[in-house]
């Protein structure tokens, strides 16, 4: 399981235990976590659970491709260098400890 | 994608449910005026998981009573219509449309017990050959000044079906511009002239083109879903070639109808309303905005796939709803016939009972139908707040409403939009019945 934090929109933190495998949009979303969307259900066509990554834990994030950065170009809040789609990051052990930010908006 | 917390919001409409409490606060169709036309005008209702009993008195006045009787729970669906009211069979206790109790013959001479008495009574309107009920708090919302409740008798047409399934799906369809190309694809095109009164089987404004000939050639639809004071307006444009794009305007009324063309001058206006969370009606209004409807015709198609009195469709789950794999290979694109009504049933009905929507993978083509679940989450949690919902109008706002503007024709000039609003005005300007355009 792999602990990841976000802060939501309204300045509050929440953590979930992600089990291994599951992508850190679908855990957002299962839980109800209000500003992560994930429309599309993972098949990189939506762009609504943007992230901003505020930290990382031990371990590294898989690399941006090149579908992921297109998407990104039209997120709805602002793309910033930290800017990811949660749809694109699986838990992974290493990965416990990383804290993600809910921008302003997905739509 | 969505939560199974947040699907059950959605979903859900007992009393109580958060989405049940915002559905409550609208009029809902209950009956076809048609149904309490025999000679017996008394039918049960089942509206969002509740039990009622509708009925026309001797006077003709309609009221909606709570179904069990008061006394001791018999049903009052099996009542006598007699002595102004309607009377359970169990002992005679005698009820008006208003829920007041007139008699209880069993009690003593001098008995005060009916004075003490209320059975539980509903608002009831009729509009447009519908009679609609309103069932929840306070004071019920004013009837819009849409198309479909300004036009004449002469001029609307009301029908009705059950599908078994949850209302939300069955409405999604109706937001849904792109499943028209592939689930109601016909692999030839009939001749319009001799499709009166059918779905989709008309020629598209200023062309000679047969909508199931657009439908099928170009189908990868650019949509998009604006907000308006009714709901969300959805533009669907098919380019055709470099000078021609097919324009399709519909709407959705919130909170749970749509309004469509069904061919240059009849809209189709159809509301999804939960019988419980498993079952829903759906109701349709036809507005034509040039002659009046051949309301014989229409009802004798339609009762001959929905018979009545519980207008079930023949096709349905227990039978495949006649799945035909020979017909889908050479003929449509499901196998299910050429009743568009029983595609759509088909596509709510498979997705089950209650659609699992945590296994969804929506495209950009259901943009609107993630719009709608925006704006029902927006609603949902005002009417929780105490607050009026969108469409809860009154009699001002109500006034102010028009059309809304349901189009399909296709565009020479280059400005879609304008091209639709200028259509539709003119097809206003037309109508016998002094059709208002929308602001």
């Amino acid at each position: 399981m792999t602990d990841v934090t976000f802060i939501l929109r309204d300045g509050s933190r929440r953590t979930l235990d992600i089990p291994e495998g599951s992508s850190v949009m679908q855990a957002a979303v299962m839980e109800n976590l209000k500003g992560i969307d994930g429309e599309c259900g993972g098949c990189l066509s939506c762009a609504t659970c943007h992230v901003y990554i505020e930290a990382i834990g031990a371990g590294e994030l898989p690399p941006i491709d090149e579908e992921e950065n297109a998407l990104l170009d039209g997120v709805a809040a602002e793309r910033r260098p930290e800017s990811r789609l949660s749809c694109q990051i699986l838990a992974t052990p290493g990965l416990s400890g990383l804290v993600l930010r809910v921008p302003e908006r997905q739509m | 994608m969505i939560s199974q917390e947040q699907n059950d919001t959605y979903t859900r409409v007992g009393r109580g449910t958060p989405c049940g409490e915002l559905l409550r606060r609208y009029w809902q169709p209950v009956a076809l005026v048609d149904e309490l036309d025999g000679p017996r005008p008394v039918r049960p209702v089942r509206l969002l998981g509740e039990n009622f009993v509708l009925f026309r008195d001797e006077q003709g006045r309609f009221g909606m009573l709570d179904r069990d009787c008061p006394h001791r729970g018999a049903d009052l669906a099996y009542g006598r219509l007699e002595a102004g009211g309607l009377r359970c069979p169990f002992h005679g206790w005698l009820f008006d449309a208003t829920g007041k109790c007139l008699e209880t013959p069993a009690e003593p001479v001098g008995s005060k017990l009916c004075d003490r008495i209320r059975q539980g009574s509903y608002p009831v309107a009729v509009r447009s050959g519908i009679v609609f009920a309103y069932i929840g708090k306070g004071t019920p919302p004013a009837f819009p000044d849409l198309d479909c409740f300004v036009a004449p008798e002469t001029h609307t047409f009301a029908f009705k079906g059950l599908w078994e399934c949850n209302w939300l799906q069955s409405l999604e369809v109706g937001m849904d511009p792109a499943h028209a190309s592939f689930l109601h694809r016909f692999f030839e095109d009939e001749d319009p002239e001799a499709s009166y009164g059918k779905q989709f089987r008309s020629t598209s404004i200023d062309s000679d083109l047969p909508i199931t000939k657009v439908l099928r050639e170009y189908d990868r639809p650019q949509i998009s879903v604006a907000s308006v004071p009714h709901g969300l307006r959805l533009t669907s444009l098919r380019p055709i070639d470099e000078t021609q794009t097919h324009v399709r305007v519909t709407n959705i009324v919130f909170p749970q109808a749509f309004v469509i063309p069904m061919s240059p001058t009849v809209t189709i206006t159809q509301w999804h309303v939960p019988v419980d969370d498993h079952n829903n009606y759906w109701f349709t209004l036809f507005t034509s905005f040039t002659d009046p409807l051949d309301k014989k015709t229409m009802r004798e198609q339609r009762l001959a796939t929905y018979p009545a009195p519980d207008y079930k469709p023949l096709r349905n789950r227990s039978n495949n709803w006649g799945y035909n794999p020979a017909e889908q290979q050479a003929q449509t694109y499901l196998g299910m016939g050429f009743d568009i009504n029983v595609h759509d049933q088909w596509a709510c009905e498979s997705q089950g009972p209650i659609q699992d929507r945590t296994r969804e993978h929506l495209g950009q083509s259901d943009k609107a139908i993630t719009a709608y679940r925006r704006l029902l989450s927006a609603e949902i949690e005002k009417v929780a707040a105490g607050e009026t919902p969108l469409m809860h109008l009154d009699a001002a706002q109500a006034a102010t409403l028009r059309g809304p503007v349901s189009f399909d024709g296709v565009d020479r000039a280059g400005d879609v939009e304008r091209y639709w609003r200028d259509g539709d005005a003119r097809r206003r300007a037309a109508a016998p019945w002094g059709a208002e355009v929308e602001a």
